[in-house]
């Protein structure tokens, strides 16, 4: 007859290691709050996309630039531009739960207030980044830093604070990709045009400038055109 | 380690009691002091949701009416117009609970050095800087959802451009200069890039005495003018980023109003000695802790919220730039 085996004293020792102490975070960067992304197609910008990758490019029928609506971060801060949270809340039970109401004109103007968990694919992610929900989170020293998957922080040097990194040409792929989906509106044609217009208007000003450096002005001229150049491809609509 | 959340979850506590009690905190206590760029008189007066049942209202504003308003010519002698309309909208302001403790241990009072180590009471006397740099926060946050207008671009730094605009784009919404004079909120890098730029413009290098007013180091983070073009300009970090570009902001008074909840109604026990500050929305007192925790603390709780007012008679314009690098 088989003896049963059993747990000796120096087996238990061994399987139950000291455990380290954990330690909180030593990155040195900034907290920053979790946030909904809030697209407003009045409010338009020109993604330059020639960093992003070709095949990504032909896929979505994007050149170098268009415009894109401007995705900003709309914090979810309790107590601040109608966001509500009761104590207790985690950031992201804030989130779930404490969203504020967009107002009937700002529905009627197509703005979106998108799900924080909203899936990114990983074709849309800087290498070395795994796709996934759209909110991510660094601890940091002081609390949390929330960003997507195109921002975060890299510590360049242990000494100095960590910095912020961004991919805005895969960001634009991303937010050209929604808009084909039509998940958001395209940015408004009219509020491109006055975008072009405020161009077209401070290049008038600065050729009508007196410059003591003749090379100074060329050189301001110069770079206004290109944004005005650029500024003429299209309003993207996924088409 | 960036990690992808999955599910709402409890956020971990970035600081735990006790770990704060090193000599270095003395040097950002210094710190600390001189970081008081005093957002609360350009927040105007406070929105008070004491007793409200709610923890949210919303605040009306109306438009279309008085200077914005003419009398229209009669139809007829006989036949006069119809009533006159006007737009009535609102923003929604909320209040959230916001603390603050520290705690120290009975045997740090102790053997505690005289003049070396912090005490209670220290951190108690910088309650107030603790309130302004909460609500600075809150007003870099608020100031980050505007969408009425926009200067600047996320590809290029805040340039002289950009300042120019905020002027121009501040002159266009009449009415507003009854508020007082503007302010904008940017990053004190982003101010350097801006000071950068007024270096090759026109009418900076011509005139030294306006290129020396912006550009000199003050050591100030409430400027008065300093471009002067007609508005003043608060320096913080506090402005919130996205997608690479800050989330600056010009506003007349009161374009962020403050939000705050009268915390006398706790009727703290006496016991713990509390000092209430309803104009802040905030209460300091002691924070009881069990007997054999051998700890004393101090708790600051406060009410307090912000929210952007009427678009239409304020100014409100998002200072929308490229983080410096």
């Amino acid at each position: 007859m088989a003896v049963p085996s059993v747990s000796t004293a120096q087996s238990a020792i061994a399987a139950n290691p000291a455990a380290r102490p954990t330690a909180a975070s030593t990155i040195d960067g900034p907290a920053k709050p979790a946030f909904w992304l809030r697209f407003d197609p009045s409010r338009p910008f020109l993604a330059d996309l020639r960093d992003a990758p070709d095949g990504l490019k032909k896929a979505l029928g994007l050149g170098d630039f268009a415009w894109l609506p401007e995705a900003h971060e709309f914090a979810a801060v309790p107590g601040v531009n109608g966001v509500w949270s009761e104590p207790g809340w985690s950031p992201e039970e804030t989130l779930v739960r404490g969203k504020p109401a967009l107002s009937d004109e700002e529905r009627e103007a197509g703005l979106v207030l998108l799900d924080p968990w909203t899936e990114v694919p990983s074709e849309f992610c800087p290498p070395g980044v795994n796709g996934g929900s759209l909110l991510r989170v660094l601890p940091v020293k002081n609390g949390a830093h929330y960003h997507t998957p195109w921002g975060g922080l890299r510590v360049v040097d242990p000494r100095q604070p960590a910095v912020p990194v961004s991919h805005p040409a895969l960001r634009a792929c991303w937010i050209a990709s929604l808009v084909k989906a039509g998940k958001i509106q395209p940015a408004s044609e009219f509020s491109v045009q006055g975008r072009r217009a405020e161009l077209d208007s401070l290049y008038s000003t600065t050729r009508s400038k007196s410059y003591a450096d003749a090379g100074l002005k060329a050189e301001k001229l110069s770079g206004i055109e290109a944004r005005i150049a650029q500024a003429k491809a299209e309003v993207y609509r996924g088409q | 380690m960036t990690t992808s959340i999955t599910s709402p979850a409890t956020q971990a506590q970035g600081l735990a009691a006790g770990v704060q009690y090193s000599y270095r905190l003395m040097e950002l206590i210094a710190l600390a002091l001189m970081d008081q760029a005093d957002v609360t008189n350009v927040m105007g007066d406070p929105v008070d949701l004491s007793g409200l049942g709610s923890t949210s209202m919303r605040l009306p504003f109306i438009n279309t009416v008085g200077y914005s308003k003419r009398m229209t010519a009669s139809g007829g002698e006989t036949s006069l117009n119809a009533a006159s309309a006007y737009d009535v909208g609102y923003s929604t302001a909320s209040v959230a609970q916001y603390d603050l403790s520290y705690t120290q241990s009975a045997q740090n009072r102790v053997i505690g050095l005289q003049g070396a180590t912090v005490t209670l009471e220290m951190l108690a006397d910088m309650v107030v800087a603790n309130y302004i740099a909460t609500n600075r926060y809150l007003f870099a946050v608020a100031g980050s959802g505007i969408s009425y207008a926009t200067v600047g671009s996320a590809a290029l730094e805040l340039n002289s451009d950009d300042l120019f605009n905020i002027a121009y784009k501040s002159r266009l919404r009449l009415g507003a200069q009854a508020l007082g004079m503007p302010v904008a909120t940017v990053t004190p890098a982003s101010f350097n890039s801006a000071v950068n730029s007024l270096r090759s413009e026109p009418g900076f290098t011509f005139n030294l005495d306006a290129l020396r007013g912006a550009a000199r180091y003050t050591g100030m983070q409430r400027l008065s003018d300093p471009f002067g073009l007609g508005y003043d300009v608060v320096l913080t970090n506090d402005v919130q980023t996205s997608g690479g570009a800050d989330l600056g902001f010009a506003v007349s008074p009161g374009a962020i109003r403050r939000v705050k909840a009268d915390p006398t109604r706790i009727q703290l026990p006496a016991a713990v000695n509390p000092t209430y500050l309803p104009d802040l929305g905030i209460v300091v007192y002691d924070l009881v802790q069990a007997l054999n925790a051998a700890t004393l603390g101090k708790q600051i709780l406060g009410f307090m919220g912000a929210t952007l007012s009427d678009p239409l008679t304020s100014i409100q314009i998002l200072v929308n730039t490229k983080t410096p690098s």
